[in-house]
């Protein structure tokens, strides 16, 4: 039965002999159930109840969830199984070494072109698995929240049906086994962006946001596209890593004669440790390319070994660009704080917590590449720490409670980028996952609070609301605490380290070395706008006089349970998430990539045993650093706390000093983008439009016309009617063939 | 162009067997090429479709004659050979070489033959050519009162 079975599905049951064989089949289901939950509400909008939309949506979320934390668990719990059977004795050093077995679970070849392959195929490993344990968790409580707060639109199955199908793609990103696949999930979460962005489509103004956040992530996407060119180019293939035995098989059974790829793109440079032989690790000293075997890649044949280096730095920093327009960096930012105009839940899933948050997913997936191109990497970082401290400098002027956390959210996310330009991958992941649910928790109760007072955005009509809405007001707190880096939060474990590693790396880097002290004082202060702009928020919004109008006041009320409870679990996570520091810092391979902190165990050496020079050093750093950052956090709050709640001061929304003029027009860049950029592409379509027609229109379509009628007119001569003469063409022509026969 | 010219002039063979044909081929394949030269020439010149028919015909002729004339040409050939099989077989020659005298024979017989079964059939379509040509050529007349082609060019653009 089994290997009849196992004859018509080549992928289906293709290692029986391993532990997790059923699991991995399971796979499939965790982004197959949101696309069920999609297809029900999309094609039963019209019929479905309120309640059973709701319902199916959110089950879909929470099934994935538990299929997710099933596969997840069996990865970790079947390599401890394996080692205790295998390695009895040495349990210890072999779950350090590779705590995590993945799951590459293979249904079948998708394109099979050329010798060129790609695969349907999931792949699990620490880094997806964790990044599909967040999507799933944090959307099935914004499913369950999006519930009530959505309870009075119209459009509730065609949101759910929305929302489902963003999961749908965004699991597809995260488990995809190869670039391709990852593309189209990332095409995915653009349209699902795009259409929940412009939901409220009615409103032109919520269109055109919709419009313009396609628009910017069109941008990104080709430099996407571009990099997944080059790397087919170089390695010849898009596989990460190389795709399971039944894979092969099939390929066997399916007659189809392109060899597979043997190696993925990952498995190249999975010989780098950045760690040398003698065990010591000085970060950014690797040369990454002295340590790559890369026989075997198509582009070895092609490219000169000098360029085969540029041409992956340059995949990379193409693939960046892409990045850079999903994750919202400079210069391709703007789209993010006018997706505000979505729902608020919306805001809290894709625009802050999963799908902004797939460039840094994307970097870390292909970290092993970056690796290879120290300048790219270095690019990324200067990338990241200028969008974090422009956004941060916007944030501080801003009087809409989304825009705020918008603000907040691009220059979060240019710390992560920081954090993976410094190498440390591990921990921009680490932070993708805390702002994951500290930054979701803060949109939730944005949103509660937005739901509470009909609607208003606007935080200079808002105030005192602490007492009316408890639940949203200590979440909020919390999260805000997270978001502001106070110590022992999440945000305090994930933003620190990132800056600790940064100023490890002013001293350690010899050919960056005091450009990284820059990057580390602009993050400082980029921390201690965080923390004053999201006090200010905390401040404007829950303490002082409320503001608002009279029938708006009588309305406050505190949202219901199905909006609290995500806010409560969230709130949970935000305060408690940070304590797995440990799993990010202490495994030398970690999320299976390597870390700058490989060497600077945090663990404190063993009883006599004396902590190496590279530990010492890393304590220092890391004193040192949270000196700094506590200064910054707690200055930050402190100084939000006197101006906003014992003040009171309220923000006019115009005139003021220079700075906060610059701050409330965003440095005028919008304004450049809508005056030049645009101008200079309407002027390029004109110019186009003139080459159209004179190019196109006359001279090749009219033209063409115009040749063949003047060659018409010269042929027809010949055509005299008298039989005579057509004798004579058949009498040449047989002679032309009789001389050609007799001669040749 | 050496070699059929040769052609023309001896019998195959290389000639070894030219003197006993019995006729001159290459003055029946000059006549046959100016019968045909004379046909084109009436073809292309002539205005007259009754003369144009006429020279096909001429053409038609001029082929048939080169066809009997290689034919009776290799019918020659074969002759010669059956008689020296005749005689090496009086003069009690090895087996072998009657029996290869003996092929030799047929051969030039049966290809000799083909040559006259064309002209026959040649015969045969330029009297049905004549029959429809002759028919269409009719029918025009009654319809448009001319046989000139230079008042039958409806067909030009």
């Amino acid at each position: 039965m089994l290997d009849q079975l196992r004859d018509l599905f080549p992928g289906w049951l293709a290692r029986p002999d391993h532990y997790h064989t059923w699991y991995e089949q399971m796979l499939c289901l965790i982004p197959l159930l949101p696309l069920l939950g999609f297809l029900i509400n999309a094609f039963a909008r019209k019929t479905i109840s309120r309640g059973a939309s709701g319902a199916v949506a959110t089950l879909a979320a929470a099934m994935a969830f538990g299929v997710a934390l099933l596969c997840y668990m069996a990865c970790a719990i079947d390599s401890q199984v394996a080692t205790v059977g295998k390695y009895a004795g040495m349990v210890q050093e072999h779950l350090q070494s590779r705590p995590f077995q993945p799951m590459h679970a293979f249904y079948g070849t998708w394109l099979d072109v050329g010798g060129f392959r790609a695969n349907f195929g999931l792949y699990m490993d620490e880094l997806s698995g964790l990044m599909t344990l967040v999507v799933t968790g944090v959307g099935t409580l914004i499913h369950l929240y999006s519930t009530g707060y959505m309870g009075h639109d119209k459009s509730y199955a065609r949101y759910f049906a929305y929302l489902n199908l963003f999961l749908f793609a965004m699991l597809l990103l995260v488990l995809g086994d190869n670039l391709i696949l990852t593309f189209v999930g990332w095409e995915g979460v653009g349209l699902c962006s795009y259409l929940l962005i412009g939901f409220w489509y009615t409103d032109g103004d919520k269109a055109a946001a919709g419009m313009k956040a396609f628009l910017f992530n069109r941008v990104g996407d080709l430099g996407f596209l571009l990099g997944i060119f080059t790397l087919i180019a170089v390695f010849g293939t898009v596989d990460y890593v190389a795709p399971p035995e039944a894979a092969q098989a099939s390929s066997a059974v399916m007659r189809v004669p392109a060899p597979p790829a043997p190696k993925g793109m990952l498995d190249y440079a999975a010989n780098i440790k950045r760690i040398d032989p003698n065990g010591n690790l000085t970060l950014g000293q690797v040369d990454a390319s002295q340590k790559l075997d890369l026989s075997g890649t198509v582009g070895k044949a092609v490219f000169p070994s000098w360029s085969f280096k540029l041409a992956i730095g340059l995949a990379c920093l193409l693939l960046f660009v892409g990045a850079m327009g999903k994750s919202a960096q400079l210069p391709l930012y703007a789209w993010l704080p006018d997706a505000m105009a979505g729902p608020t839940p919306v805001s809290a899933l894709i625009h802050a917590a999963t799908m902004v948050t797939a460039g840094v997913y994307m970097v870390a997936r292909l970290h092993a590449l970056f690796l290879f191109s120290p300048h790219v990497m270095m690019f990324v970082a200067f990338v990241g720490t200028a969008t974090a401290i422009f956004a941060a400098l916007i944030g501080l002027t801003q009087t809409d409670i989304k825009k705020v956390l918008a603000y907040s959210t691009v220059s979060q996310l240019g710390y992560m980028f920081l954090a993976a330009g410094a190498g440390a991958f591990s921990l921009a992941i680490f932070h993708v996952v805390t702002h994951a649910f500290f930054k979701a928790l803060l949109f939730l109760g944005a949103g509660s609070v937005i739901h509470g007072m009909s609607d208003e955005q606007d935080m200079r009509k808002m105030g005192g609301l602490r007492k009316h809405m408890p639940v949203t007001f200590v979440t909020m707190l919390i999260g805000s605490l997270a978001l502001a880096g106070f110590p022992f939060t999440a945000g305090w474990f994930s933003k620190d380290t990132i800056l600790a590693v940064v100023l490890a790396k002013s001293h350690d880097d010899p050919s960056f070395g005091s450009w990284w002290m820059a990057l580390y004082g602009l993050g400082l202060i980029a921390a201690f706008c965080t923390a004053f702009y999201t006090f200010r928020l905390v401040g404007m919004t829950f303490f002082g006089a409320c503001r608002a109008d009279e029938k708006t006041k009588a309305h406050i009320h505190e949202s219901p349970a199905v909006m609290t409870i995500p806010l409560i679990t969230l709130a949970a996570f935000a305060l408690l998430a940070g304590w797995m520091w440990h799993a990010f810092f202490s495994a030398p391979h970690f999320l299976g990539m390597p870390t700058p902190l490989d060497n600077f165990n945090m663990n404190p050496p063993e009883i006599g045993v004396e902590a190496t020079e590279a530990q010492e050093h890393w304590h220092h750093v890391h004193l040192v650093n949270l000196g700094w950052t506590s200064l910054a956090a707690l200055g930050g709050i402190a100084l939000a706390l006197v101006v906003y709640v014992a003040k009171g001061f309220v923000p006019k929304g115009e005139g003021g000093n220079v700075f906060t003029t610059l701050s409330r027009n965003k440095f005028y860049l919008e304004a450049f983008y809508d005056k030049i950029v645009s101008n200079a592409f309407i002027l390029f379509a004109e110019l186009m439009h003139v080459a159209d027609v004179l190019l196109i229109d006359t001279l090749l379509v009219r033209g063409v016309a115009v040749a063949t009628r003047w060659t018409g007119a010269a042929l027809r001569s010949l055509q005299s009617g008298l039989v005579n003469f057509y004798a004579g063409g058949v009498l040449v022509g047989a002679l032309v063939i009789l001389y050609l026969l007799l001669l040749s | 162009m050496n070699a059929w010219l040769t052609l023309l002039e001896t019998p195959a063979d290389g000639g070894q067997l030219a003197g006993l044909v019995g006729f001159k081929l290459a003055s029946c394949i000059a006549l046959s090429c100016a019968i045909f030269a004379i046909g084109a020439w009436g073809v292309l010149a002539r205005r007259n479709i009754l003369l144009m028919l006429i020279s096909i015909e001429l053409m038609l002729n001029a082929v048939m004659l080169a066809f009997v004339s290689f034919a009776r040409m290799r019918a020659g050939v074969a002759a010669e050979y059956t008689a020296a099989a005749a005689k090496a077989l009086a003069e009690g020659a090895p087996a072998e070489a009657i029996a290869g005298l003996q092929a030799k024979s047929a051969i030039w017989t049966t290809s000799g033959a083909s040559g006259q079964i064309f002209g026959l059939f040649i015969i045969a379509v330029a009297a049905a050519e004549a029959a429809v040509g002759l028919a269409i050529v009719i029918s025009y007349y009654r319809h448009r009162a001319t046989v000139d082609t230079r008042d039958m060019t409806t067909m030009k653009f």
